[in-house]
């Protein structure tokens, strides 16, 4: 059982009639870990959250994330606990998001939506971009 | 706190207190002490104290060997059908699983009252139901724990020196026979029901509850004793 965080994706614009439109989904998204050169690639078509894993040995996780060409850099201030599942299943990290910060390239902000990472379904964070 | 350091040392050493009064009560046999007669209207009726050979057996078979559960009882009759019983007991338990190696040990007591199904006239051969409250204590460790992570390698983890209080209930039945002058035998069954279910959650829990047996909501038991009447 691996527990993650997850991010969502957000961003508002002005259309041609001068009205504002939410963005809500993305192409083509990357998202590495620092110290981690596994990539997790989504190139898929309408994105619209990540799953963060977060490292459970310390207590800044920082991630770059690539949105067409376009880095980030993502930092995650948590506290990770271990949490005991059973003799058979063995041992997950849960974690407690303190603060987040990032870059500003494309990442306008960044809000904690529930700071507790006990699963991988639960939204924790939402991204606003520039559009 | 050193009431809790006391409890928990008696816990933790209950097995040689239990040899020890053992052999106290064997001293007292040897000592010429028979059974004695008790006036039927008389309130107190004799004491008796009793050793299990069945739970030992049983648990080591079931286990394979990993599990050693020991349990002595000591209670008095009173007013003919009335035994307050008070047992004490000791469990060593180790576990191989696919996450981890588990080794507990501790101590329990259990206090209670049976009541005498026989109206009159059995004397000490009785058949027995009661109810008991039963609360153990125990150190354990478990190690070699993995932590699953897909995307960073977190190792394995070990839970060292955690202590654990558990409580619970039962339903027993049973019965005693004399056999041979004070000295008696007879069985116990026995229904638990676990009160420390909940736990906060994520906390390492002992596999192995001493006097209860493998953690679960319910479990049952049997004994079968040898004892000697004061």
């Amino acid at each position: 059982m691996t527990v993650c965080a997850i991010m969502t994706l957000q961003a508002d614009s002005l259309n041609a009639q001068g009205h504002s439109v939410k963005y809500t989904a993305w192409d083509s998204i990357s998202v590495q870990a620092i110290d981690n050169e596994t990539y997790i690639l989504y190139n898929n078509k309408n994105i619209k959250q990540i799953p963060l894993f977060l490292r459970p040995d310390t207590t800044i996780t920082a991630f770059l994330m690539t949105f067409h060409n376009q880095t980030d850099t993502l930092f995650v201030e948590h506290t990770p606990r271990q949490y005991f599942v059973s003799l058979a299943c063995g041992c997950a990290v849960y974690h407690t998001i303190h603060a987040a910060w990032s870059t500003d390239c494309r990442v306008d902000s960044i809000h904690i939506v529930n700071a507790n990472v006990e699963n991988a379904v639960q939204e924790n964070l939402c991204l606003y971009l520039h559009e | 706190m050193l009431c809790k350091k006391i409890f928990a040392f008696i816990c933790m050493n209950s097995r040689w207190l239990l040899i020890l009064v053992f052999l106290c009560s064997a001293l007292c046999v040897s000592a010429g002490e028979s059974a004695k007669q008790y006036s039927d209207t008389a309130i107190y009726q004799g004491m008796s104290i009793k050793l299990d050979i069945a739970t030992p057996i049983l648990e080591v078979v079931r286990s394979g060997g990993l599990v050693q559960d020991y349990e002595m009882a000591l209670n008095v009759r009173l007013a003919k059908r009335f035994y307050p019983t008070l047992e004490l007991g000791y469990a060593h338990a180790t576990a191989t699983a696919d996450a981890g190696h588990y080794t507990g040990q501790g101590g329990f007591g259990r206090i209670g009252m049976d009541l005498s199904a026989l109206k009159k006239g059995a004397g000490d051969n009785c058949l027995m139901i009661g109810l008991r409250f039963a609360g153990a204590y125990q150190g354990f460790q478990i190690t070699d724990v993995p932590v699953y992570d897909d995307y960073w390698e977190a190792g394995k983890v070990d839970f060292l020196n955690q202590h654990k209080f558990d409580c619970w209930g039962e339903i027993v039945a049973g019965c005693q026979v004399q056999i041979w002058k004070g000295f008696q035998m007879g069985w116990y069954i026995r229904m638990k029901f676990l009160f420390t279910r909940t736990d906060k959650q994520g906390d390492a829990l002992p596999a192995y509850l001493p006097g209860f047996g493998y953690r679960q909501d319910t479990n049952w038991g049997l004994n079968y004793f040898l004892g000697y009447k004061f």
